[in-house]
């Protein structure tokens, strides 16, 4: 059984959003929509978080932060853009320091669009995402069978 | 001829102490480098090698006094020239604001001429005597004095090399140290106490002329210091042969010894003077400045200093006379008391300090306090443990004070804050210093094992003092553990990384190699020591024998060797992982990935400073110092003035406890070791299951489902590890395993004293797994994790000493089959140790270190920079970790029915969950503030109350 349906953990980054995703994702762990019920944690802290949620278009500034983001979670991991501007920017696209969505500099496997994305639209992304996650575990495991160092490197 | 000399143990003994003078003398004599080496080389072996033989000699009959033709007017002699050369260096270096030590050795020298020329010493019979103890301490003079006489050849060499403008007194430093230890050797076998005198002042003026050997401003204040104390010590011993001249006595320590145990005034008196000497050269509290001063002299002098002679001195002559103390009750409290304030304040002050020579100095000044509690106390378990004291002390800090000095050579300081990565950059070095540090004060290692003796003793004589020693211990944690997480953690910039270890010498591997080999062998052979040497010391001067229950040391080799093994499973069986960065909120600079930088918002490149807490806000030197002072000298009057009333107690002592001897068997303990492996995470992960449930709950929510633990704990499990440096996975897998020994321990019944050493020394694995990375959030989680075990570990020791005085032992076995519910007899330990549940449980207010709401980098602290399996283990020993407490507190409650024991326990675990949730969090500051009073009021009240209850009612 793949317990990481049973209990996926979040790591929320602002990239450079307005601050309406990001409340409506806090607004997620209220005790309205209770994600703890479903085994879903924020844990803040990208070494023990499964699930990447990212709200807000990527910037100049912010790029890096995010690559690194994605570089120190464990996998198997999934990444779920959150609103308008991180599938593509949003009104700030043709803004001059912006590197558009967040496909632009990782990989994303869930789009939740919305501005701002309902609570109810989020949990069901995060739901979608853990899906993905059979798929990458047969990845993974394929992976490991094939390299016997001790150093395992990032699959992508 | 030869055989015949090596046979007799009086030449062997006269060898000791007139060998290592004729080296001193060679030495002084002989010049080249060349031979100055090869003579301190070779004298050093076969001092080691002879006073090796007199122990095996001698261990069959522990007991010699030998006669000497008439010599007195050596001693005489002797101490005049010694007056006079200090006269001569007054004259050459002294100021004006020594000149107190120049009227006290003006006074000193009148009353001794008086009482030698005009009352006319009576002459002892036997001037010098050969027991055990003696043996003891010639051991430890021969082989690690000797050993440091070794490393000091190379040491001086660098030193020499790193301070050109000094001129090169090497001849005269060689020949000190040797006369040093002739004149050491002779105070442990002289009985007359005007020999005594003659060697107490040679070592005197051998520290005096060491601690100002570099001749500066500063070095020659502190040797003037120094010398002043260790005059107003000597005073003790001149009055004292002035008083037996008066009174027409023999002024020998064994007639001392008999008079003061029958009660008369004169052998008190004699032995409160004597003790004032022996707390001048044991650097105790009015006095213990020297100490700290000494610490201008080069390292070998301080190692000497600290191990194996001068402090030493002091302690063995209070020691000796520990069998007055332990008839004179008033006499040996206010000793007692001396020692356990000057164990309690100096272990605080050395949280403060940042010079590592410094706060290993105010580390041996509280192990010494420790000794001189006992001494005070008197009891044989005293005793036994105080000589154990002296025996591992002497071992941990020569390798300390050894290491210590090579490094300083080699990164050019003394500052704890620059030995972070040391780990890296000379594992050698670094080795011997953890195991240095280890063997101080963690438990399979020596000074633990005396450190328990004292704990068994003080709860049944003083309740006083064992509040002072558990609350002086819970520093001692907190400022070793901080300096090895700073060793042990990556340097902080990428230039300090390499150190050329060829600059090590082969003489300093050699001392520094069998001090490591020493610190090991002797936590293995502790039981042959105990009964070679130390047992027929007790049986001839209390007849009695030392501690039992530590004669059957199982567990204590099962940690030790899990302790050895562990390593070597890791590099054998080396699990897979990835290396990351540290988390730095993603703003990591990817080219360096070693040490932890970042960009800041403005694009400049910072490094990541991090420093250890020295709570100097908290505790301040200065003041406590002189607090410190200020009780000590009361303390001090109070010893001497009280034996001018002759106080006859009668003492309240208590029956000796009868020890549980039937030992369990191999099968029930491997089922349960077995039960305990499989049920304790189970039964971990349900109540953290109920515990997220209660909380939602409570949050008006629905909350997960109670196997959720369970789903966390397989994903992380499948989850890919990464780690930042691969040392996270050992300690972290140490963690686990060292909580897997303490439950089944716990469960088998066994002491609840090892219990809790080895529950410490779980934790102190899950800190230093968080030290071993360069992040500052991993970094500030195990500080402030450390403090949460500073704060909690005097209310976790008196919950042990409470049980023990209820139940008169502290093994499992006979708490559990007590005859009432200990609750009654323990309330207030039950309130603090409710108290101890919610740190340990790592419930608000109390989640400092790391918390389970945490949804911020700096809550999630000590585990910032762990994944997968290795996050799911540290859950998976902290489950552990929570039977094992919850255990503890059945114990409180074992004799009720098992529905209302379950009822009460639920209840209590819902209140748990509720200050959780509705208090915020405390600082480190209020926290150690809270558990502290805490303990202090209710341990500490409930503590008094059960002792005095228990000497006014004898216990059935």
């Amino acid at each position: 059984m793949n317990f990481l349906k049973k209990s996926p953990w979040i790591l929320h980054y602002d990239a450079s959003s307005c601050n309406g995703c990001d409340i409506e994702v806090l607004a997620c762990l209220t005790p309205i929509y209770d994600v703890e019920r479903l085994g879903i944690i924020n844990t803040g802290n990208p070494k023990h978080a499964d699930i990447l949620l990212i709200t807000g278009a990527i910037n100049a500034q912010n790029q890096s932060v995010v690559q690194t983001l994605y570089e120190q979670m464990p996998a198997p991991k999934v990444v779920v853009a959150i609103g308008a501007c991180a599938l593509s920017g949003g009104i700030f696209s043709q803004c001059y320091n912006l590197h558009q969505g967040v496909d632009s500099t990782i990989p994303v496997d869930i789009y939740v669009p919305g501005c701002a994305a309902r609570p109810e639209a989020i949990i069901d992304g995060v739901l979608q995402a853990v899906a993905c996650f059979n798929q990458k575990q047969t990845i993974r495991s394929n992976q490991k069978r094939t390299s016997h160092g001790i150093k395992l490197d990032s699959h992508h | 001829m030869f055989s015949e000399f090596i046979q007799n143990p009086v030449h062997l003994m006269s060898f000791l102490v007139l060998f290592p003078f004729f080296s001193a003398m060679l030495l002084a004599w002989m010049k080249g480098s060349f031979w100055q080496s090869w003579i301190v080389r070779w004298s050093s072996l076969l001092l080691m090698l002879t006073s090796l033989l007199l122990a095996f000699q001698t261990s069959w009959r522990p007991h010699l006094f030998f006669i000497l033709p008439h010599l007195h007017w050596i001693t005489t002699l002797g101490d005049l020239i010694i007056t006079l050369f200090l006269f001569w260096i007054f004259l050459k270096k002294g100021t004006r604001k020594e000149l107190w030590i120049l009227s006290l050795l003006i006074f000193q020298t009148i009353i001794l001429l008086y009482t030698d020329w005009v009352l006319g010493l009576k002459t002892t019979p036997f001037p010098f005597y050969l027991d055990s103890f003696s043996i003891i301490m010639i051991l430890i003079i021969g082989v690690i004095g000797g050993l440091i006489c070794i490393y000091a050849i190379p040491y001086m060499k660098t030193y020499h090399n790193h301070h050109p403008h000094l001129p090169d007194h090497r001849r005269r430093f060689f020949f000190l140290f040797f006369l040093f230890l002739s004149a050491m050797t002779g105070i442990v076998i002289s009985n007359d106490l005007s020999w005594l005198l003659l060697f107490w002042e040679i070592t005197t003026l051998c520290c005096f002329l060491l601690i100002g050997y570099a001749d500066d401003a500063e070095a020659r204040k502190n040797a003037f210091l120094a010398l002043g104390y260790n005059l107003i010590g000597s005073l003790g011993i001149v009055i004292t042969l002035w008083i037996l001249a008066e009174m027409h006595q023999k002024p020998s320590l064994t007639h001392i010894i008999s008079l003061g145990k029958l009660g008369a005034i004169l052998g008190l008196l004699a032995a409160a003077l004597l003790a004032l000497a022996g707390l001048a050269k044991s650097a105790q509290l009015p006095f213990s400045s020297w100490l700290t001063g000494a610490m201008v002299a080069p390292t070998p002098v301080s190692a000497l200093l600290h191990s194996s002679t001068m402090v030493n001195a002091g302690v063995f002559l209070i020691l000796k006379l520990a069998p007055i103390f332990h008839a004179h009750i008033a006499l040996g409290e206010s000793l007692s008391f001396i020692g356990g304030i000057t164990f309690l304040i100096s272990s605080i002050i050395a949280l403060n300090q940042s010079n590592i020579k410094r706060m290993l100095a105010y580390s041996t000044i509280s192990n010494l306090g420790l000794i001189v509690a006992c001494a005070g106390i008197g009891t044989p378990e005293a005793i036994w443990a105080a000589i154990f004291l002296i025996i591992f002390h002497a071992i941990a800090k020569a390798l300390l004070f050894q290491t210590v000095g090579t490094v300083e050579h080699q990164i050019g300081s003394r500052d704890i804050e620059t030995m972070d990565g040391l780990w890296i950059r000379h594992r050698g070095l670094t080795l011997a210093l953890i195991l240095g540090t280890l063997g101080m004060f963690l438990v399979p290692f020596g000074m633990l094992i005396s450190k328990w003796a004292c704990l068994q003793t003080f709860i049944h004589s003083s309740p006083i003092l064992a509040l002072l020693l558990v609350f002086g211990s819970a520093p001692t944690l907190f400022f070793w553990s901080k300096w090895m997480g700073k060793l042990i953690s990556p340097p902080s910039t990428p230039s300090e990384i390499t150190l050329d270890s060829s600059l090590v010498s082969k003489d300093t591997w050699f001392s520094i190699g069998m001090l490591m080999i020493l610190t090991l062998v002797a936590c293995f052979l502790f039981p042959a020591i105990s009964h070679f040497w130390v047992d027929p010391y007790l049986g001839l001067t209390m007849s009695s024998l030392g501690p039992w229950t530590l004669h059957h040391p199982l567990f204590l080799w099962v940690t030790l060797i899990l302790l050895l093994i562990l390593p070597a499973g890791f590099f054998f069986l080396a699990p897979s992982y990835k290396t990351v960065t540290p988390y730095l909120c993603g703003l990591n600079i990817p080219a360096t990935t070693s040490n932890a930088q970042f960009q800041g918002s403005l694009g400049q490149i910072h490094t990541v400073q991090i420093r250890n807490y020295y709570l100097t806000s908290y505790f301040k030197e200065k003041s406590l110092l002189k607090i410190g002072q200020v009780l000590g000298i009361i303390f001090l009057l109070i010893m001497i003035l009280i034996n001018f009333h002759h106080w006859k107690l009668s003492t309240p002592f208590l029956p000796p406890p009868v020890w549980n001897s039937n030992s369990p068997s191999w099968l029930h303990l491997g089922m349960v070791a077995l039960l305990f492996f499989i049920s304790a995470p189970i039964l971990g992960a349900l109540l953290t299951g109920f515990d997220r449930i209660v909380t939602a709950r409570i949050q008006n929510r629905y909350g997960p489902p109670l196997l959720q633990p369970f789903y966390d704990i397989l994903k992380l499990w499948n989850k890919q590890t990464s780690v930042v440096n691969p040392m996270q996975i050992f300690y972290v897998w140490g963690f686990v395993l060292f909580m897997l020994l303490t439950g089944f321990i716990f469960f088998s019944g066994e002491s609840l004293l090892l219990v809790i050493f080895s529950m410490m020394l779980g934790s102190l694995f899950l800190t230093l797994a968080a030290f071993s990375t360069p992040s500052p959030y991993s970094h500030l989680g195990a500080e402030r994790e450390l403090i949460q075990m500073m704060a909690y570990e005097p209310l976790l020791l008196l919950t042990a000493l409470g049980m023990d005085l209820s139940t008169g032992s502290f093994q499992i076995q006979t708490i559990a089959t007590s005859h009432y519910p200990l609750l009654y007899q323990l309330p207030g330990f039950f309130l603090g140790f409710l108290m101890l549940l919610t740190i340990k449980l790592r419930k608000s207010p109390f989640d400092l270190s790391t918390s389970h709401h945490g949804h911020q980098e700096l809550v999630k602290g000590l585990t910032t920079e762990f994944s997968g399996s290795l996050l799911a283990l540290i859950e998976i020993g902290h489950w552990y970790e929570n039977i094992i407490l919850l255990g503890i507190l059945c114990l409180f409650i074992l004799h009720w029915p098992w529905e209302i024991l379950l009822t009460v326990l639920t209840f209590l675990f819902i209140f748990e969950i509720l200050i959780d949730n509705t208090y915020a969090r405390f600082t480190w500051e209020k926290t150690l503030q809270t558990a502290w009073i805490v303990a202090a009021l209710f341990g500490g009240s409930n503590l008094l109350f059960l002792f005095y209850y228990h000497s006014i009612n004898v216990r059935p």
